[in-house]
């Protein structure tokens, strides 16, 4: 007697005869993925990824993972499994793309990589044919504008007067800024684009947050090492000259770092040190009031990390030369006051 | 040795091809003579359920510096090692304190002291892991927690303690790490704890351990005040050099498109796009906005690509990678950052869409290692205010950087 055979055995021996990789019939038995243009995938593997021959489409959304693959990562040694693994999430999903607008067609059925032959773009594979006068069919493409940078939002809306915001109105989710910040200000300290990370700050639409950004931008900075603290002053300054970034962000953002100081610096003892130095800086330039010195200073326990900070802070201003004369003449009394909150 | 290649050793002004192995002082260092190479696990005489742990964890072969150290440190000798991250120093940091431990005891018997607080987490959790069949039992003093927590998991008795110089410090002052079981030291990447400052707390922790003390130091430089500290710690050294391998870009094949200004870049990119597909290709952007843009333009255009930027999920960039790394997807456009996370090694084609802010970047995204052969092709795209860039790039690791020809497919 002939047992039945189940789909699954059928499509299994299907693969097996038709020398498809395991799993190529799946998406037909779960009747899911119809769109990706994955079942019939012809054949062999490779070149599977050619567009034109109407193979699976690899990376479209939906598109499966094979029984068989690689699992992550596993020949990294110095790196134990991440904590991120043991949440469940569709692993295939497409990272979101700017538009939600999915693709509806299957893209077998559309010409690709040919297009600009037959539009007169502007490739610069046309030896020549690029010129001045096919860039006008192109000028739609804007030269880099992922999102519209909003027309500085923070002029609109009035920081809060506390470093805690008052909870009012819909909430913004901390976490994702956080998330966004930190993200954002990895970047800048890679690649060090000024109007990049300008652009990201103002994407955040966040100006409440400007000093928590300002907090966060110090503690990384100083983490990475002295090298980072150049990189560090020029984005505070470059984002507070474009008003981004208020001299109260800054004011806030100092007072926060310095609040934590005393934790940081067991882990970064050079912390104070270099704390004191971008202070000094900001004073310099001045985007930042002397007057900051005391209060960070007040925050701060430890009394040896107090000096370090003030000492470096004076040494920072010092060493702009008659500028930095100039500042610490103006604020003698100032600087009295700290030296004493130094030496209590 | 482990895959991760990760770049200091280009990122201090490396130009490519061979040079001795110079420390910041200029001394020449050298692997101590008679030191064996153990190239298995089995051969270095481990206890056995810490084997199984080992196997358990995935491991199976030692890297580099496992093979030259482990062996000596578990025999009892004061160990130099310099090595850079990326050479399996974690693991076999955790596998010589997990073997030199007595667990029926319930004192802290190896302390590993480490310059940030990701580093401590990262080398206790290694530890307790691959000691999982021998009950080890340890502890990171990190912060971040509650001090009280830390007391009370210390006074419960642990065999080995992962931290900051700071921490480690604190918690010795206020006696709840009891120092006088203690037997192994280990300074992980020493050079990073004294450029952030952990100079005196290094030598105060030195100072309330016992005196028959065993020390080992792991760096990747050895500057003066290193050698100072190895002088006062240790005795007699072994002295281990591995070297990470170095990136080069020979046998790179790597070209120019003149695209003139930013608009015509992205055409350009949708007629290579046949070529890029015949073989898997890595596309380089600046920022993480521009993966984006390009990703969704790419992807309105029907052509398919996999994109990945730091804020996406890491669960997300892990299953993007993962069907990278499996040829599943052929197409990945992302930023510098996931570089050294893709091992574009494997990856025989590369595009800069935008070239690299410096030249440490350029060999980053294209270089390779001697051990994946040389072949690939790399394909700049040079806007006309780049071109001085490119030419900088080409004159600085002294290579050629060609006009892409029409054939480009049949090099790759």
């Amino acid at each position: 007697m002939v047992k039945a055979k189940t789909i699954t055995e059928i499509h299994t021996e299907a693969e097996k005869n038709l020398g498809l990789r395991p799993g190529a019939t799946a998406n037909m038995r779960n009747g899911r993925n119809q769109l990706t243009g994955g079942p019939l995938s012809p054949g062999s593997p490779f070149p599977m990824g050619r567009p034109g021959t109407g193979g699976m489409m690899p990376g479209m959304p939906g598109t499966r993972k094979m029984p068989g693959m690689p699992g992550l990562d596993t020949d990294n040694w110095e790196v134990p499994r991440s904590k991120s693994m043991q949440r469940q999430v569709d692993p295939l999903s497409q990272p979101p793309s700017m538009s939600a607008r999915p693709i509806n067609i299957n893209p077998r059925l559309l010409p690709q990589g040919s297009g600009g032959l037959i539009t007169g773009k502007t490739s610069a594979l046309l030896q020549g044919s690029a010129s001045a006068t096919s860039t006008t069919t192109t000028s739609t493409v804007k030269p880099f504008s992922p999102v519209a940078a909003p027309p500085v939002v923070s002029t609109t809306v009035a920081p809060p007067p506390t470093v805690t915001p008052a909870a009012s109105g819909p909430k913004i989710n901390i976490a994702v800024l956080n998330k966004k910040t930190t993200s954002l200000l990895e970047e800048y300290f890679h690649v060090r684009i000024l109007d990049e990370a300008l652009q990201c700050v103002e994407e955040l639409k966040s100006p409440e947050y400007h000093s928590e950004l300002v907090k966060e931008a110090i503690n990384l900075g100083l983490d990475k090492g002295a090298g980072f603290i150049d990189p560090l002053v020029r984005l505070l300054e470059y984002l507070s000259s474009k008003n981004v970034l208020k001299p109260r962000d800054l004011g806030t953002g100092c007072l926060l770092y310095g609040s934590m100081l005393d934790d940081i610096a067991i882990d970064l003892p050079k912390a104070p040190v270099f704390f004191g130095d971008v202070v000094g800086r900001l004073i310099v330039s001045g985007k930042l009031s002397f007057k900051v010195v005391e209060e960070v200073l007040k925050k701060i326990e430890d009394s040896k990390f107090r000096e370090d900070v003030f000492s470096s802070v004076l040494k920072s201003i010092e060493a702009a030369g008659p500028t930095g004369q100039g500042i610490l003449g103006q604020h003698s009394a100032e600087i009295e006051v700290c030296r004493d909150l130094v030496s209590a | 040795m482990a895959t991760e290649m990760e770049g200091p050793s280009a990122q201090r002004g490396g130009r490519q091809g061979g040079r001795p192995a110079l420390d910041d002082e200029g001394l020449v260092f050298e692997t101590t003579a008679g030191v064996e190479v153990v190239t298995t696990f089995d051969g270095m005489g481990i206890k056995d359920d810490l084997l199984r742990g080992i196997y358990a964890y995935g491991f199976e072969k030692p890297s580099a510096i496992q093979q030259r150290a482990v062996i000596p440190i578990i025999a009892g000798r004061d160990v130099i090692a310099q090595a850079q991250s990326g050479t399996g120093k974690t693991s076999m940091i955790a596998l010589t304190v997990c073997q030199i431990l007595d667990t029926t005891s319930r004192e802290v018997q190896a302390l590993v002291l480490s310059p940030t607080r990701e580093l401590a987490a990262q080398t206790e959790k290694v530890i307790r892991t691959i000691g999982d069949f021998i009950n080890v039992q340890a502890h990171s003093c990190i912060g971040g927690k509650s001090l009280g927590e830390d007391i009370r998991k210390l006074e419960y008795g642990v065999h080995a303690v992962s931290g900051t110089p700071g921490r480690v410090c604190d918690m010795i002052k206020r006696r709840a790490l009891r120092t006088r079981a203690i037997k192994l030291l280990i300074l992980d990447e020493a050079d990073e704890m004294l450029s952030r400052g952990f100079k005196d707390q290094i030598y105060d922790v030195y100072r309330y351990l016992p005196p028959d003390l065993q020390v080992c130091l792991i760096s990747a430089t050895l500057p003066h005040e290193i050698l100072e500290i190895t002088s006062k710690f240790m005795t007699d050294p072994v002295r281990i050099l591995v070297k990470r391998d170095e990136l080069t870009l020979e046998g790179i094949k790597q070209f120019f498109v003149s695209v003139e200004r930013e608009e015509w870049k992205f055409d350009t990119l949708c007629d290579l796009y046949d070529t890029l597909t015949i073989t898997q290709a890595v596309i380089f952007c600046n920022t993480k906005r521009k993966v984006d843009w390009l990703t969704e333009k790419m992807r309105s255009n029907n052509f398919t690509v996999s994109s990945m930027h730091g804020d996406m999920p890491q669960k997300e960039r892990d299953a993007i990678m993962s069907e990278f790394r499996s040829g599943h997807t052929r197409v990945l456009i992302t930023t510098d950052m996931w570089a050294r996370g893709i091992d574009v090694q494997q990856v025989s084609l590369v595009i800069n869409y935008d070239l690299p802010n410096n030249r440490e970047l350029y060999i980053h995204r294209i270089g390779r290692s001697g051990r994946f052969g040389r072949k690939g092709v790399a394909i700049n795209f040079v806007r006309k205010d780049d071109i001085r860039i490119l030419r900088d790039i080409e004159q600085y690791y002294s290579t050629q950087i060609d006009e892409m020809p029409m054939n480009v497919a049949d090099l790759i």
